[in-house]
C-alpha cells in the first residue's frame, strides 16, 4: 500500500490503513519522542498523543507524498507542546551543570565514535528541558533561530545562548563519560 | 574559527546519529492508541456553524416580517374613510336620476336628524315638482312590477343573489323579529308633504293594505330621530312576494348599515366573504352609494395593536476571556489542554439604542446600535533564559506567556478596547400581550478597537478587527404611565471571534455579562 492509498485509508478512518500507518512509521517517530523526553515513559506519552494526533488531524494533509515529513513535523511539534504543558512541574537546574570544566572535545573526536547511540540519547535526555528542546530543534530538526524562536515564543538570541550551552553541556557530559571510562579501564 | 569547525562537525555528528533514528515503541501503545482514536470527532468547520447561524436568523427575520404585514394588510388597505368617500353609484336606468354624490356624502358626513336631506328634486319649482313626481310614480310602478336585475352584471357575476348568514347577531335578531311583527308604519317627514310622497300613490294604486308589512321598524338604539335622514326607505308591493323574498333581507341589511352609518359615521362591515351593497332608497329611487365586502373585518380590534418601542440602554459590564488555542495549521499542534486556558478580567461600561417591534402575539424583532468600552489589566510574564536579564528578554503581549521554565517574573499591563456595533436580535414574550418581558438572543457585528501595550515601557499599538458575537438576556420592564418603560436586562455575551486573530499561537475570546438598565417608548 503506497502512502497515498494509506492516507486515503486513515482519512476514511479504516482501522486496516491506521494500522499500516502505525507499523510504517512507528520507528522513526518513536526515535524522535525518545530524543525530545526526558525519559523513556516521556517518550512514550509523546509518542501516542501523536500518533493520536495524526489520526485525528490526518484530513488536513493535502499531500500525501510529504506524509513523512508531516508525520515528523506534526510529532515535533506535540513534543514542544507536550514541553510546554509540563514545564511547570520540571525544576529549572542549568546552574548545576558547571559548563566551564569540560575537555574541549578537539582534543579527541574519536571519543564521540566510542559512544553509540543509547549513549549519546542518555546524554541528551539529561540536558534541561528547553536545552534539550533547542539542541533537537536546531541540530537535528535544522530548524533555524527564527524558527525555534517562533514555535518556542522566544527570541533567537535566547535560542542561539539555549543552543551554546546546551553543547557545552554536552560536550562536558561526554568529557566526564569519558575520564570515567578511562578511570575504569586504568 | 577552529572552535565553529569543531561546533559544525560536533552537530553533523548528532545529526547524522540520530536523524534516523529509530526507537520501538511499548507493546500497548496501539492499543492505547486505538482506544483514544474517535473518541473525539472532528469538529464541523467553525464556517459551517457560521453560515448556518445567519440562515437561520434571517430565515427568522424573513418569516417574522411576512406574518407582520401580511395580516395587517386589509385593515390598512381599507379605512373607513376611504369607504365613506366611495362615489355613489345609481341604479336607475334613467342616468337623470342620479343622485349627486355630494348630496350622498353630505348625507354621511351630516347624519343628524334636524338636517332635512335635500331631495334630489326639491330645488325645483312647484309646476316642475307635479311633473317629476308623476313620471316617477309611473317609474315606480314599473320598477316594481320587473324582476329585479343586478345592477352591475359584471359585478355580480359568480356571486349569490341573496345574502345568506348575516354573522351580525344584532342584525339576525333584527331581522327575525321584522319578519313576524307587522307595525303601523308611519311613513318619516320629509321636507316634502305626505301627499307628495310617491309612496302613497303606491298606496293607493296597487295595494295599500300591504304597505305596513313593508315597512321598517327603527333599530333597538337607534332612535327615530337618528334613523329619520336615512329611513326613507321603500316599501315593496306584495304583488311581487319572490321578488320580496330576496329583496328584503338586501333592503334591511341596507336598512341598518345606514342606520349604522348614521350614527357612527363609519360604514358597516360584517366578517363574510361575499360583496353587499350600500343602497339608500330615496322617493322610489334606489341608489347605490357603494360596496363593500363581507371580507373586510369590523374596524374593533381583537387584540391590541403590536407596540413598537423605542429604548435606550446604559450597559454596564464584566469581561472575563479565555485564552483559546489558534487552530490555524500548525498551530493547532501547539494548543493548549483546556485545564491550562488563561483567564482574565476587566469592566466596562457602554451605551446602546434599540428600536423593537412586536410581530407576534409572544415574538418581537429589534435592530439597535451599541458602543461599550472596557479597561482592565492583562496579565504577562517575559522570560528570562540568561543570567544577564539584558541580554535577553523576551516580552509577548499577545502571545499571552506564562509560566515558563526560566520564568523570571509577572507584569501586568494596561489594556483597553472599544467596541462599536449593529445588533439585531428577536425576542420571545411568554407574557400575555403587552407583557415585554421576555428571553432575547441576538447576533452583533462588532468593530473592535483594541491598544495593546507591547512592552514594559508602555508601548501601545491599536489593532482593529470585526468579531461577531451573540447575546443571550432575560429583559424585565416596568411600565411607567402609558407609553414609558424602566427596563433591566442581565445578559451575558459571547464573542464568536478572536480578538486577536491577527496573532499565530493564540487568540483570546472575551465573554462580556452585565446588567444592563435604561429606558423604553412606545411609539404605538
Amino acid at each position: 500500500m503506497n502512502n497515498q492509498k494509506l492516507v486515503k485509508g486513515c482519512k476514511a478512518h479504516k482501522p486496516e490503513a491506521q494500522r499500516i500507518l502505525y507499523e510504517r512509521f512507528s520507528g522513526p517517530l518513536m526515535g524522535i519522542c525518545l530524543r525530545y523526553g526526558r525519559s523513556r515513559e516521556d517518550a512514550e506519552d509523546i509518542f501516542q498523543e501523536a500518533f493520536i494526533r495524526i489520526f485525528q488531524q490526518i484530513d488536513q494533509l493535502k499531500e500525501p507524498q510529504a506524509l513523512g515529513a508531516w508525520l515528523r513535523r506534526l510529532t515535533v511539534n506535540t513534543a514542544i507542546n507536550h514541553y510546554r504543558k509540563n514545564k511547570r512541574l520540571r525544576e529549572y537546574m542549568p546552574d548545576e551543570l558547571d559548563l566551564e570544566n569540560h575537555r574541549n572535545m578537539s582534543q579527541g573526536p574519536e571519543i564521540l565514535d566510542q559512544l553509540d547511540n543509547e549513549a549519546l540519547l542518555s546524554l541528551i535526555n539529561k540536558l534541561p528541558d528547553g536545552y534539550r528542546m533547542i539542541f533537537n530543534l536546531y541540530v537535528i530538526e535544522g530548524y533555524s533561530h527564527k524558527e525555534i524562536a517562533e514555535v518556542m515564543k522566544t527570541n533567537e538570541n535566547s535560542s542561539k545562548s539555549q543552543l551554546y550551552k546546551a553543547k557545552k553541556a554536552l560536550k562536558k557530559m561526554i568529557s566526564e563519560r569519558n575520564l570515567i571510562e578511562d578511570e575504569r579501564r586504568a | 574559527m577552529k572552535e565553529e569547525h569543531d561546533d559544525k562537525n560536533f552537530e553533523s555528528f548528532f545529526r547524522d546519529r540520530f536523524e534516523n533514528y529509530s526507537g520501538k515503541p511499548a507493546s500497548d501503545a496501539w492499543k492505547n492508541i486505538q482506544a483514544h482514536i474517535g473518541k473525539k470527532p472532528a469538529k464541523p468547520p467553525l464556517y459551517k456553524a457560521w453560515w448556518l447561524g445567519i440562515a437561520c436568523l434571517v430565515l427568522l427575520l424573513g418569516v417574522g416580517g411576512m406574518l407582520w404585514w401580511l395580516p395587517s394588510t386589509p385593515e390598512m388597505s381599507q379605512s373607513p374613510t376611504t369607504q365613506k368617500q366611495q362615489t355613489p353609484r345609481p341604479l336607475a336606468n334613467d342616468p337623470s336620476d342620479t343622485l349627486e354624490s355630494e348630496q350622498v356624502n353630505q348625507m354621511m358626513a351630516q347624519p343628524d336628524a334636524s338636517v332635512p336631506i335635500p331631495s334630489p328634486k326639491a330645488s325645483l319649482a312647484q309646476g316642475q315638482k307635479d311633473i317629476l313626481l308623476r313620471s316617477e310614480t309611473e317609474r315606480t310602478s314599473q320598477y316594481l312590477n320587473q324582476k329585479p336585475k343586478p345592477a352591475n352584471k359584471a359585478w355580480n357575476k359568480g356571486q349569490p343573489k341573496e345574502v345568506p348568514n348575516i354573522r351580525e347577531p344584532a342584525l339576525r335578531a333584527e331581522t327575525l323579529e321584522t319578519e313576524t311583527y307587522v307595525p303601523s308604519y308611519k311613513p318619516p317627514k320629509l321636507s316634502r308633504t305626505n301627499s307628495e310622497r310617491p309612496e302613497d300613490a303606491i298606496k293607493t294604486k296597487k295595494d295599500p293594505g300591504n304597505a305596513s308589512t313593508n315597512s321598517f321598524e327603527p333599530l333597538p338604539g337607534i332612535s327615530n330621530q337618528d334613523t329619520e335622514p336615512v329611513s326613507n326607505q321603500l316599501t315593496k308591493s306584495s304583488s311581487s312576494p319572490d321578488l320580496n323574498q330576496k329583496r328584503r333581507p338586501k333592503a334591511r341589511t341596507t336598512a341598518y348599515s345606514l342606520a349604522l352609518l348614521a350614527k357612527k359615521g363609519t360604514v358597516f362591515n360584517r366578517t363574510n366573504s361575499q360583496r353587499i351593497q350600500d343602497n339608500i332608497l330615496l322617493g322610489q329611487k334606489k341608489y347605490l352609494l357603494g360596496t363593500h365586502s363581507l371580507a373586510e373585518r369590523p374596524q374593533t380590534r381583537r387584540h391590541p395593536p403590536k407596540p413598537s418601542y423605542l429604548s435606550f440602554q446604559i450597559e454596564p459590564s464584566f469581561a472575563f476571556y479565555r485564552v483559546l488555542p489558534n487552530r490555524k495549521d500548525d498551530i493547532q499542534l501547539l494548543d493548549l489542554p483546556e485545564n491550562q486556558y488563561k483567564v482574565d478580567q476587566n469592566l466596562g461600561i457602554g451605551a446602546s439604542i434599540h428600536w423593537e417591534q412586536r410581530i407576534f402575539k409572544s415574538w418581537s424583532i429589534s435592530i439597535g446600535a451599541r458602543y461599550s468600552t472596557h479597561r482592565g489589566q492583562l496579565d504577562y510574564t517575559f522570560q528570562q533564559f540568561a543570567e544577564d536579564s539584558s541580554e535577553v528578554i523576551v516580552l509577548s503581549p499577545n502571545r499571552f506567556v506564562y509560566n515558563p521554565v526560566y520564568q523570571a517574573g509577572d507584569q501586568r499591563l494596561n489594556f483597553s478596547y472599544d467596541i462599536w456595533g449593529v445588533q439585531v436580535g428577536a425576542r420571545f414574550h411568554p407574557g400575555k400581550w403587552r407583557k415585554d418581558n421576555g428571553i432575547g438572543l441576538s447576533l452583533a457585528l462588532e468593530h473592535v478597537s483594541r491598544r495593546v501595550p507591547q512592552s514594559v515601557e508602555e508601548e501601545t499599538q491599536k489593532q482593529n478587527s470585526i468579531n461577531p458575537a451573540l447575546t443571550l438576556d432575560y429583559r424585565l420592564a416596568l411600565p411607567i404611565g402609558a407609553r414609558w418603560q424602566l427596563r433591566a436586562t442581565p445578559n451575558i455575551r459571547f464573542n464568536l471571534s478572536s480578538f486577536y486573530q491577527d496573532h499565530a499561537v493564540r487568540k483570546i475570546r472575551p465573554y462580556h455579562w452585565g446588567l444592563h438598565f435604561g429606558v423604553a417608548y412606545r411609539l404605538r
